[in-house]
């Protein structure tokens, strides 16, 4: 079978694979909630009666409430996180460029937590609808800068190179982390347990509210990404081939650092620091379609929602009925892995 | 003027100095559709660089690259895509696409149809010799026959003249593209330059070796301390006193046996 014949099947298996895993993250948790309830619940949105309706009361307003706006935020976050990733490998030319380990999620914390920070100090009436809209893009902010920084010390005419590239990751992870320390002091109690939460990662505290900015914003950066496919293959080769190919690069590259960063900030800003799925979902579908980004692309944001979900359903459960947030499962599933990356690649990094 | 014989590539007194250092002085050469342009000299004569400011990849300090009667970095980045073709000395590439996925990348600035890509790609693959490679992880390949691989995927980039008559003839640069072949290959590589010549292509190549110059070149450019300092025939530039005082060897130059152009040859 030819790979994009491979590509499509494949693609077409995380779509279905997604929806169960949705289902499976709507029914588990603290609170049991059937799939029969579930099924109700829908039921009663088309405007079918629902003979037992009361019972299911309790597990509807879980559902509605709770599970329906976190399941959609950790699609949302899990498949930009994959794509951004998956597009800044492109970017770097190197499998091994994630947002967290080249510290841009650090840099987008940094300006999440300046933005908690700052919000916390206004007063209550204006933070409520400041906040939805400052932290994520101070968010922005910190993820651009950390990623304009990065591609400039570590990028040359012949690609980046991936030791100069993890230092200026730790580097910015440093100034980061230097960043939130003081922040740290200057917090209140409760900006406190905003910033601890948000360096951890967490999908729970997702609202209807707060998705209606943000599925259109991250929605629409996805589609921005998948239309730069043709330009990210080209990039591959190399940039003067690029712009051989007929390619502009600097465009291309200026607009995929914005998108990049706008996606990894807006997410950081909603879920905190989620790192790994960057890495782990490209580069698995990478290994089972090849690098082609115009399929890339759109099954690494497939495989990326239902990994991220997945680890959610993980978070929930271990220790229930206290939840462990999401960035600790993902780093403990992705750290390994990306050491397994670096050991078979040792010989080549210089 | 005669029309017919109009450059395609006409480097006008090309300069360029990074500090204090003149990298190329007044360098001016042209080359023709139907003739393949072979740019000589010794390590660090400017080659690259010239080769750069020709690709549009670094600005010239003095003079002017005209292409196709517009200066080379005004034309619009996807109409010239479609009649320049151009080959470095490596790739970076280090991402596992398969061979017939790298040559396709070529055809991208094409409007044409996936069959006819497809057509192009396999044609182009059998033309280098690496048909067989064709279902391979790029990033297995042997440096050769990278080098290979990325000839066909820049030759499926200019396979057709385009349409449109007013983007004019096409011009095919190849930097060293033997430097990691085996002699066969070596010569199948300028063989096919050739044919793109006889198909209206104006081909410039970069070569060390004098002997694949003077048997494929319709004329030698001699690129020495950034100055050109011998252009014409094979007959006309390889002279044993001319190489004696470019390139510090002491040759003999004898006819080929068969074909009667001058081999080079150590005294």
């Amino acid at each position: 079978m030819d790979r994009e014949n491979r590509a499509r099947l494949f693609t077409a298996g995380l779509a279905v694979l997604l929806p169960m895993i949705m289902l499976l993250s709507i029914v588990t948790g603290a609170v049991p909630v059937g799939v029969d309830s579930f099924i109700g619940l829908i039921k009663s949105w088309l405007g079918f009666q629902v003979p037992d309706a009361s019972d299911h009361a309790q597990a509807w307003m879980v559902v509605e409430v709770i599970r329906m706006p976190r399941t959609i935020l950790g699609v949302l976050v899990g498949s930009t996180l994959a794509i951004c990733g998956g597009a800044m490998q492109g970017l770097f030319r190197n499998p091994l460029a994630d947002p967290s380990i080249i510290g841009v999620s650090s840099g987008a914390a940094l300006g999440a937590g300046v933005g908690i920070v700052l919000t916390g100090l206004l007063p209550v009436a204006l933070v409520s609808t400041l906040h939805i809209y400052t932290v994520p893009f101070l968010a922005f902010l910190g993820g651009f800068g950390a990623t304009l920084l990065v591609y400039k010390i570590g990028t040359t005419s012949n690609g980046s190179s991936v030791a100069t590239m993890l230092l200026a990751g730790i580097a910015i992870g440093a100034l980061s982390g230097a960043g939130m320390g003081i922040l740290n002091y200057v917090a209140d109690d409760t900006m406190l347990r905003n910033l601890t939460f948000w360096q951890m990662g967490s999908l729970g505290g997702a609202t209807w509210d707060q998705l209606t900015f943000i599925v259109p914003v991250l929605l629409g950066i996805q589609i921005a990404l998948v239309s730069q496919a043709k330009g990210l293959n080209a990039l591959l080769l190399g940039e003067s081939e690029a712009r051989h190919l007929g390619h502009n690069i600097q465009n291309l590259k200026v607009r995929l650092i914005i998108l990049t960063a706008l996606g990894v900030g807006v997410s950081v800003s909603v879920s905190g620091m989620i790192g790994f799925v960057g890495l782990v979902v490209p580069h698995l579908v990478r290994m089972t379609i090849g690098p082609d980004h115009r399929y890339l692309l759109p099954a690494s944001a497939l495989l990326g929602a239902s990994l991220l979900l997945f680890a959610d359903v993980i978070a929930r459960i271990v220790i229930s009925p206290a939840e462990l947030p999401i960035g600790i499962v993902t780093a403990l599933l992705g750290a390994p892995f990306f050491m397994s990356l670096l050991w078979q690649q040792r010989n080549r990094i210089g | 003027m005669e029309v017919t014989m109009k450059a395609s590539l006409d480097v006008k007194g090309v300069s360029v100095r990074r500090s204090e250092r003149l990298l190329l002085d007044n360098v001016s050469f042209t080359a023709k559709p139907g003739e393949v342009v072979a740019l000589l000299g010794p390590n660090g004569a400017g080659k690259s660089t010239l080769f750069k400011v020709v690709t549009d990849e670094m600005p010239a300090d003095g003079g002017e690259v005209i292409f196709n009667g517009q200066p080379v970095n005004s034309w619009d980045l996807s109409e010239r895509a479609l009649m320049l073709g151009i080959l470095p000395q490596s790739s970076s590439l280090n991402f596992p696409f398969s061979v017939g996925e790298v040559v396709l990348l070529g055809r991208s600035p094409c409007s044409s149809s996936r069959e006819e890509n497809a057509k192009v790609v396999h044609k182009a693959l059998e033309l280098v010799d690496a048909l067989h490679l064709k279902e391979r992880d790029y990033t297995t390949l042997s440096g050769g026959e990278k080098q290979r691989v990325h000839l066909a995927r820049v030759l499926t980039q200019i396979w057709d003249e385009p349409e449109s008559d007013k983007l004019g003839p096409r011009l095919l640069l190849l930097d060293e593209p033997t430097s990691a072949l085996d002699p066969a290959h070596q010569h199948q590589t300028l063989r096919i330059a050739r044919e793109f010549a006889s198909n209206n292509v104006a081909v410039v190549v970069i070569l060390h070796d004098l002997n694949l110059a003077s048997q494929y070149a319709d004329r030698l450019v001699m690129l020495c301390q950034g100055q050109v300092r011998a252009e014409g025939t094979p007959h006309e530039v390889l002279t044993p006193e001319l190489l004696k005082e470019l390139l510090d060897i002491d040759v003999c130059i004898i006819p080929h046996p068969v074909n009667g152009y001058p081999l080079v040859v150590a005294a």
